[in-house]
């Protein structure tokens, strides 16, 4: 990656993230490949049975059953690679406004667009891209996001706090960048990797949604039946486990899928939901330095997009929308309490100081009134 | 057989670069067309600012006469230098115009005359954009036809580099904001008129 000084043109970054595209989706499909093999053995079970049966009705049974079982995997391979495809597909069609869903945005309206509409049309014009669907998200926070799989059909989401807190220079130089990463296709790998994250969270989600009434009648009353639940649970598995290991040497074939079925929920639960936050913590940081320096080459103003995020920063999260499958999305973090975990953004000072080094003009007094006026709308909210 | 090999990859290479070469041409073309949209764009919001501005001050008749020639030979205007130098003349003679208007409380209170205002300055921002974006593909593009191979494709299929749209004919500088020239005229104006 080039330094943030180099005059750097988005062509070189459409290629790369076309790349990436391909390689996250490729892992993607990794990931669901257990659950394509367990496709595979089910249907070619089924399509034994299925010979067996009709052979038996025909002519009594005359079956070969290498070649049966041959036929049950081929057929077998088509249905599992066609169903993870199928769901891939369905996923991924209608990412943009799943994620919008996703981040509880909705479209603007006309007072709004009045507000911002402009400003989006002519950066649009300079960035030599069609205009987006604006949105708002109704929350106090000073944010903005992109969405969508093409610039052709992009949404372009700000927040309400956005638009009161900045002013019209700070407005243009935050949507300059979300309009740089929908033009150098940042826009489109982040949505495909927010549609995938939140896909390989989904059995989490629905194990949490169980219990999160428990929890929330009385933390102990939750505590008290996960533990009942969960406790014989890891004990049978300890058992299962060793059984597992003990007719290894007997039968080393059917011990293995055994103990590769007990290990499937570890898989499910554990290293699919990990291995999507790490994909998407180890993608976004360096785009979006990128992102602000094709903002300035768009604008010629680094010191309001300096300002503008140092605004922001001070103004602070709104705790209400935590929607972690979408954090990367947005402009700023918008939970940067938890960035030990897996960090999503660079922090506010790296994106300032490479500002700095583009243009000399910005003075930390600069900063410092930015950052008093972001305080000072955080505790007229509160 | 090898140099079979050899000439096929060469022609191969060499339609590539030329594809990519007559692709760039065409983006700075659609970047120009954008460019045209935005100047037609201004140019016809001025003979509505002139009529409203007349009403006032009829005694500016010159200005007002300067303003329409830089519209007309704006109008002219195709290749890229003049139609640069032409925007730039209309530019200023707009500013004159506005810092005019100035000197007439009653006509900054009028509504339509505030719109018209608003209206040229998002213009000239459009115009502003427009440059920008015309700018880069321009950069794209002459980069290109510097590099080799890509050179001798251009001289032999006759791609010439094209010239950057400068918002000031000589020694503007790199950073250059429509809203800060609006603001540097007028008092210019003003300093001339004490």
């Amino acid at each position: 990656m080039s330094s943030p000084t180099e005059p750097l043109l988005p062509y070189d970054r459409v290629a790369e993230n076309r790349r990436w595209t391909w390689i996250i989706l490729g892992v993607f499909a990794l990931l669901l490949l257990p659950a394509a093999a367990y496709i595979n053995e089910l249907v070619t079970g089924y399509f034994a049975f299925a010979s067996l049966y009709a052979g038996v009705l025909t002519d009594g049974g005359e079956l070969d059953p290498q070649a049966t079982i041959l036929r049950g995997r081929i057929i077998g391979l088509v249905v599992a690679v066609g169903v993870v495809a199928l769901v891939a597909w369905l996923k991924f069609r209608r990412a943009g406004p799943a994620v919008l869903k996703l981040i509880g945005a909705r479209p603007a309206d006309s007072a709004e667009r009045g507000r911002f509409g402009r400003i989006v049309d002519n950066l649009c014009i300079g960035a030599g891209l069609p205009a987006p669907s604006l949105c708002v998200i109704d929350s106090f926070a000073a944010n903005a996001c992109s969405a969508g799989l093409s610039p052709d059909r992009a949404y372009l989401a700000v927040t309400g706090g956005l638009l009161e807190l900045l002013e019209r220079r700070e407005v243009e130089a935050v949507l300059a960048q979300e309009l740089a990463q929908i033009a150098n296709l940042d826009t489109r790998l982040k949505t495909i990797v927010a549609a995938l994250v939140t896909t390989l969270w989904l059995p989490i989600r629905v194990i949490a949604a169980v219990f999160r009434p428990l929890f929330r009648l009385h933390p102990l009353a939750g505590c008290l039946v996960v533990g009942a639940i969960g406790f014989p649970i890891v004990m049978a598995y300890g058992f299962a486990i060793t059984l597992g290991l003990s007719f290894i040497a007997e039968e080393p074939g059917f011990a293995l899928v055994f103990i590769g079925l007990l290990l499937l929920p570890v898989y499910v639960f554990v290293v699919v939901p990990v291995g999507g936050s790490v994909i998407r913590a180890a993608l976004s940081r360096e785009l979006e330095l990128a992102a602000d320096a094709e903002a300035v080459l768009l604008t010629r103003n680094p010191a309001a997009l300096a300002r503008a995020l140092v605004k922001m920063s001070a103004a602070g999260p709104d705790p209400a929308r935590l929607r972690p499958a979408a954090y990367h999305l947005f402009t700023l973090d918008p939970n940067p309490g938890r960035r030990w975990l897996t960090p999503t953004h660079p922090t506010i000072e790296q994106r300032i100081g490479a500002l700095q080094r583009m243009d000399a003009t910005i003075s930390e007094q600069m900063l410092l009134e930015a950052n008093a006026a972001g305080s000072r709308f955080r505790n007229d909210q509160s | 057989m090898i140099y079979a090999i050899l000439v096929l990859a060469i022609l191969l290479v060499a339609t590539l670069e030329y594809n990519r070469l007559a692709r760039s041409r065409e983006r700075t073309k659609e970047a120009w067309s954008g460019i045209e949209v935005q100047i037609q764009r201004r140019a016809s919001l001025v003979p509505e600012l002139v009529t409203t501005v007349k009403g006032y001050a009829d005694h500016e008749r010159a200005l007002f006469e300067e303003v329409a020639r830089a519209r007309g030979a704006l109008m002219a205007a195709s290749q890229v230098d003049e139609t640069a130098a032409a925007n730039g003349d209309l530019t200023r003679g707009l500013n004159r115009v506005l810092a005019v208007a100035e000197r007439y409380p009653e006509l900054r209170a009028v509504e339509s005359f505030l719109q018209l205002q608003a209206e040229l300055a998002d213009a000239e921002e459009k115009i502003a954009y427009a440059r920008q974006f015309f700018n880069r593909n321009v950069l794209d593009y002459d980069t290109r036809l510097r590099r080799f191979p890509t050179v001798l494709i251009g001289r032999l299929f006759g791609f010439t580099p094209l010239p950057f749209f400068e918002i000031e004919a000589v020694g503007a500088s790199q950073i250059a904001w429509p809203d800060r020239q609006v603001s540097a005229e007028p008092d210019q104006e003003r300093s001339e008129d004490a």
